[in-house]
């Protein structure tokens, strides 16, 4: 089996490339493939960490290959993770890019890849789409080949964080916690409170566990909340450091902290990158073990949830092939409203940034 | 009963230029059976070929697969450092 990461160089593509091999995923006649840009010292940079890699793992690395232009990606799992970051909103001098110049920008990078995709593929690749917006990119994708083989990685990774903060409120293991977030990788998202077991916990146990965690009792006052507890914990950070604003992150209820914990580490100035990439090799493990398995993951949806038609954060059984179907999961009315108001928010910004 | 008889697979024929090193031929075979190909026949000229200087050598590989996976095969083989050409008999 053959891995390629488009934007190798960047932090996230270093660091997946490193778990890939740490996590002996491709064997030494395997190959990895990295991609980045063949401009200044990007390009030159590659060499070297193709050689740190190799000094790293030694007897075990497999085949690393270098490529420069969309037409020579070849693999049987593509990563897309090139492209400019969400950055740390903490220079009140300089405003960070909007969501709109990072999707243009980020646009501008993803559509030679999926065109050339489009033109070269054998029909069997797989493509983890990392970047962000997530559900844009998925979607250049998935107008240029198979939908079914090109997967998100947003509500993929903020599940895992929606299950680790509920299992740290009600002190459990993560791994004892089933839950799912939906909708969008960003302020659309939909934490799926009616869907949540607990390993060892009755239903009732489970309920009324959740009742005294979660940060309100009907879902639509979900958006609201997170605003007014990210401004909370914004001001704070101005105001008195990121040690205080952690004090008081770590106080909020499990699904406000599965949005506001990936902000508050940008805004300190740190990255996402070890999450994410620690995130993707997971998906890649999961679809690689030849298991039918449920996660909910960004996918070009055509009707077959909700009847919505938009990309979007939906609960998928993966395979080695990709996502096969949805799987049915049936939410109370207050996150079914929350999704389909997701949906209808993604639509819109498709439509502006002209998908 | 259903049937199980289904269409010829056809032949297809690699030609590779390649390094004339230890391991090309196992880097080569890789390709191959990571993806369940078994090849029906390798044929390695004698005479080398130089190719800037260095020692090369003409690789003839025939296995039996549709025509998508002698495109992907030749795809993975081009971007091995030890083949140098690729292509197809036709």
């Amino acid at each position: 089996m053959d891995i390629s990461i488009i934007g190798a160089n960047g932090s996230t593509g270093k660091h997946i490339a490193n778990r890939i091999l740490l996590e002996r995923i491709l064997l030494p006649t395997d190959r990895l493939q990295l991609v980045g840009r063949n401009k200044g010292s990007s390009g030159q940079a590659l060499y070297g960490f193709r050689q740190d890699l190799k000094d790293a793992f030694a007897e075990r690395c497999p085949i690393i290959d270098i490529a420069f232009h969309p037409e020579e990606v070849v693999a049987d799992i593509i990563i897309m993770a090139a492209g400019s970051t969400i950055q740390a909103h903490n220079a009140p001098d300089s405003p960070p890019p909007s969501r709109d110049e990072l999707a243009l920008y980020n646009q501008q990078i993803a559509i030679p890849y999926a065109e050339a995709l489009a033109k070269y593929s054998h029909g069997h690749e797989v493509v983890i789409v990392v970047t962000n917006p997530v559900e844009l990119i998925v979607e250049i994708f998935s107008q240029h080949y198979n939908r079914h083989r090109v997967v998100g990685m947003g509500a993929y990774q903020d599940s895992l964080r929606f299950r680790r903060e509920v299992a740290r409120s009600i002190n459990v293991s993560r791994e004892a916690v089933h839950a799912m977030v939906l909708g969008e990788h960003g302020d659309g998202i939909v934490p799926v409170w009616s869907g949540v077991t607990i390993q060892g916990f009755s239903d009732n146990e489970t309920r009324r566990a959740i009742r005294t965690v979660r940060s309100s009792i009907r879902s639509t006052d979900f958006p609201a909340n997170l605003s007014l507890m990210r401004n909370e914990v914004i001001k704070i950070a101005q105001k008195n450091g990121m040690a205080e604003a952690f004090q008081l992150f770590d106080t909020f209820p499990p699904d406000i902290r599965t949005m506001v914990g990936p902000f508050l580490t940008l805004f300190s100035g740190t990255k996402t990158d070890i999450a994410t990439a620690n995130a993707t090799v997971d998906l890649i493990k999961s679809m690689l073990s030849g298991k039918d398995t449920v996660i909910a993951a960004q996918v070009s949806l055509n009707k077959e949830f909700l009847d919505v038609k938009a990309p979007i954060g939906a609960p998928v059984i993966i395979s080695p092939k990709g996502w096969d179907a949805i799987y049915p999961v049936s939410l109370s009315d207050g996150e079914n409203h929350l999704f389909l108001e997701s949906a209808r928010s993604i639509q819109e910004k498709m439509h502006t940034w002209k998908v | 009963m259903e049937s199980l008889e289904t269409e010829a697979v056809p032949e297809q024929v690699l030609v590779l230029i390649v390094r004339d090193q230890p391991g090309t031929l196992f880097q080569i075979s890789a390709v191959f059976s990571n993806r369940g190909i078994s090849m029906s026949s390798i044929h390695l000229h004698e005479e080398s070929i130089p190719c800037n200087g260095k020692p090369c050598t003409r690789l003839v590989i025939r296995f039996f697969g549709e025509d998508s996976r002698k495109k992907i095969i030749l795809r993975l083989l081009s971007r091995l450092d030890c083949v140098l050409e690729s292509g197809d008999s036709g």
